[in-house]
């Protein structure tokens, strides 16, 4: 294990990889900071550059960029009270509140003194149990890989979204997309209307373009420009009292991580979700729950690590399983395919050295995170200021040439438009896209395990529950659909009793 | 855009149909009971059931929501052009740019998007020149994607 260690600290610190680490940091921050461009949105950017690349560099720029995206996000939430990504939501108003109090420097020194706390407790959760994980991988067979992909899902439209039911429709979408082409275990092409270019099913790259960056364009074209007016004219050092809150607040820093990795592990739910669960966490358990919206630093602290553990956390079921715990890691699945490095329990075998080297970059990328988080808050104001109505066009030019770079082809032009339009009416409409996202990196893999399984039992759905771990899966997964029912009638008698 | 979950249930209920009924036509594997009709077959099933849901829905707040709801950005032309202008500037890009090439297609590309969001004209067509030289360069030069000359083939660098 040690020399797969030493080998992976070879690739990464190599000038080349480090290169591209310093280059997505900064894009990260940058993308983090300017309303509107989100950190799934980086990686979907990223993608088709990361395509070019070899596989280390690939991923690297990735967990960089996105590490940093998610700790920049609170600048703008802090200074101008809009979040630069969805999971700075939660802590915006306190942080804007802070500010108005002139204490700027406490709230976005906190966001990033324990963003970075939170991705290395994530990392270091992820470096010690994914490989345990994996052990126990090994030895699940197609019953066991058909029940755990179902219950990821499950869990995708009940924790994540606000209504299951469109939840399931989402979800059926993207599992009906993933149909598309001859990547079936009968190898027949379905749904391909006799077109060439859907014989292979629908590129991921553009489709993950479209629904994440051209979505994000159509919004800002109908969100007219606000002013930004930044509230304090100077920051001072961020990093004053940061030690005192370390002291004041350790069980804080601990629960928004513990929370944040949790979360981030389960399918679906990720970094906005870790960092909306753990400042409500972090209001019922604090002492001073009255102080929470009149500009107090405790649920920035408790939030801010969640955030950040989150993206680390949700690589887990993502490398060891090939089950994305959100949506960055849905598009990372698709890159690590595209790379040879197909995620499941034998890329610990296989590749060793790659999942070293993903380690490695994370812990750099938090570390990283610090130095040059602090010079983006520095220069925060002149990128509060860069404008949008040049930005924006800028990167639906990028993403249509991103889109054709993958297989040359207009046709994925097309397929991004189509899918841009898509998220966008679904968003309008209440349909979360995050489980479309999932069924379409998933499907495949459902219906490869669920159609061997079907043979190897001969057709009996029994066999589903005949293997220990399989029935343990499956009786948890029908649980999870059955708890809405369950809670219904409980809630029905007690009512009743009432 | 706002359209009532009625509607789109039964698009979408509709959707399922054409599916379950198009997979029939999907041939067997030999010898096994499972084929490549079954996992669609289960999806539209599943999307039916859904749309039935959806549709429940829709018509418990149809009276409060109506058939549709307009956004309230409709009214204000110039917002409403921007929204417009970006699935057309895509798909006239998708249309022309192998024959008139990637230079003159993304130029103008950048400088309708630019001007429809507010920018000077000048400044927008500084940036539309200058965006679209750099993002050739990163693509062509750096990473080697063969992006169309097309009418400058006679000057391509």
């Amino acid at each position: 294990m040690l020399d797969h260690v030493y080998a992976a600290f070879g690739q990464v610190f190599e000038p080349y990889v480090l290169l591209v680490i310093l280059g997505s940091s900064i894009f990260g921050l940058f993308v983090g900071a300017v309303p509107g461009l989100t950190a799934t949105m980086a990686t979907a950017l990223l993608v088709p550059v990361t395509f070019f690349m070899p596989p280390v560099p690939a991923i690297a720029c990735i967990v960089t960029a996105t590490a940093m995206a998610i700790f920049s996000g609170d600048i703008p939430g802090c200074l101008l009270r809009i979040p630069g990504t969805p999971a700075s939501a939660a802590y915006t108003d306190e942080a804007y509140t802070m500010t108005k109090n002139g204490q700027a420097e406490v709230a976005l020194g906190a966001g990033l003194v324990f963003s970075a706390i939170g991705g290395l407790f994530g990392t270091l959760v992820l470096v010690t149990a994914a490989p345990a994980l994996a052990e126990v991988a090994l030895k699940f067979s197609s019953f066991e890989y058909f029940w755990l992909v179902l219950l990821g899902i499950t869990c995708a439209i009940f924790i994540a979204s606000e209504n299951p039911l469109k939840g399931f429709v989402s979800l059926l979408i993207g599992l009906l997309i993933a149909s598309i082409g001859v990547g079936n275990p009968a190898g027949f092409p379905r749904f391909t209307f006799g077109d060439p270019n859907l014989l292979g099913g629908i590129s991921l790259v553009p489709m993950m373009v479209g629904m994440f960056a051209v979505s994000e364009v159509l919004r800002y074209a109908i969100t007219a420009d606000q002013p930004m007016l930044v509230v304090q004219d100077k920051i001072g050092n961020v990093f004053t009292g940061m030690w005192a809150l370390t002291v004041k607040y350790p069980l804080s820093i601990l629960r928004g991580s513990v929370l944040g990795t949790i979360v981030g592990a389960l399918p679906g739910a990720g970094a906005d979700i870790a960092a909306w669960m753990s400042y409500g966490m972090s209001k019922k358990f604090s002492k001073e729950p009255e102080k929470f919206g009149t500009g107090h630093v405790e649920g920035i602290v408790e939030s801010g690590a969640a955030n950040n553990s989150a993206l680390a956390g949700a690589w887990i079921p993502a490398l060891v399983f090939g089950i994305p715990g959100d949506s960055i890691t849905a598009i990372v699945i698709g890159v690590l395919y595209m790379k040879n490095l197909n995620p499941g329990p034998t890329i610990f075998i296989n590749n060793p050295v790659a999942v070293y080297s993903v380690f490695l970059v994370f812990i750099l990328a938090n570390l990283l995170m610090i130095p040059l988080g602090f010079l983006t808050i520095k220069v925060a104001k002149k990128i509060l200021r860069v404008p949008r109505n040049i930005l924006m066009p800028m990167i639906l030019l990028f993403c249509v040439v991103g889109s054709y770079a993958i297989n040359n082809s207009v046709f994925d032009v097309g397929v991004m438009l189509a899918f841009g339009l898509l998220a966008y009416l679904m968003e309008e409409n209440g349909f979360p896209v995050a489980p479309a996202i999932l069924g379409v990196v998933l499907g495949s893999m459902l219906e490869e395990n669920f159609i061997t399984s079907m043979i190897k039992s001969d057709g009996r759905l029994l066999g589903f529950f005949e293997r220990p771990i399989a029935a343990g899966l499956g009786i948890v997964t029908i649980m999870v659909w059955l708890s809405p029912l369950i809670l219904r009638i409980i809630r029905a008698r007690r009512a009743g009793r009432a | 855009m706002k359209i009532n979950d009625t509607l789109t249930g039964a698009a979408l209920a509709a959707l399922g149909l054409t599916i379950l009924i198009h997979v029939q036509s999907f041939p067997p594997m030999p010898g096994q009971k499972v084929g490549p009709a079954m996992f669609p077959g289960l999806l539209a099933v599943g999307l039916l059931i859904c749309a039935a849901g959806v549709i429940l829905r829709g018509l418990k707040n149809l009276r409060a929501e109506g058939w549709f709801q307009w956004p309230a950005w409709i009214g204000q032309r110039r917002i409403a052009a921007g929204f417009v202008l970006i699935p057309l500037v895509l798909v006239v890009y998708a249309a022309v740019s192998e024959k008139l090439g990637f230079l003159p297609t993304a130029i103008a590309f950048l400088f309708s998007l630019c001007w429809i969001f507010g920018v000077r004209p000048r400044l927008a067509l500084a940036v539309a020149i200058g965006g679209s030289l750099g993002i050739h360069y990163i693509f062509y030069k750096l990473l080697k994607v063969p992006l169309p000359w097309g009418i400058l083939t006679p000057i391509a660098w």
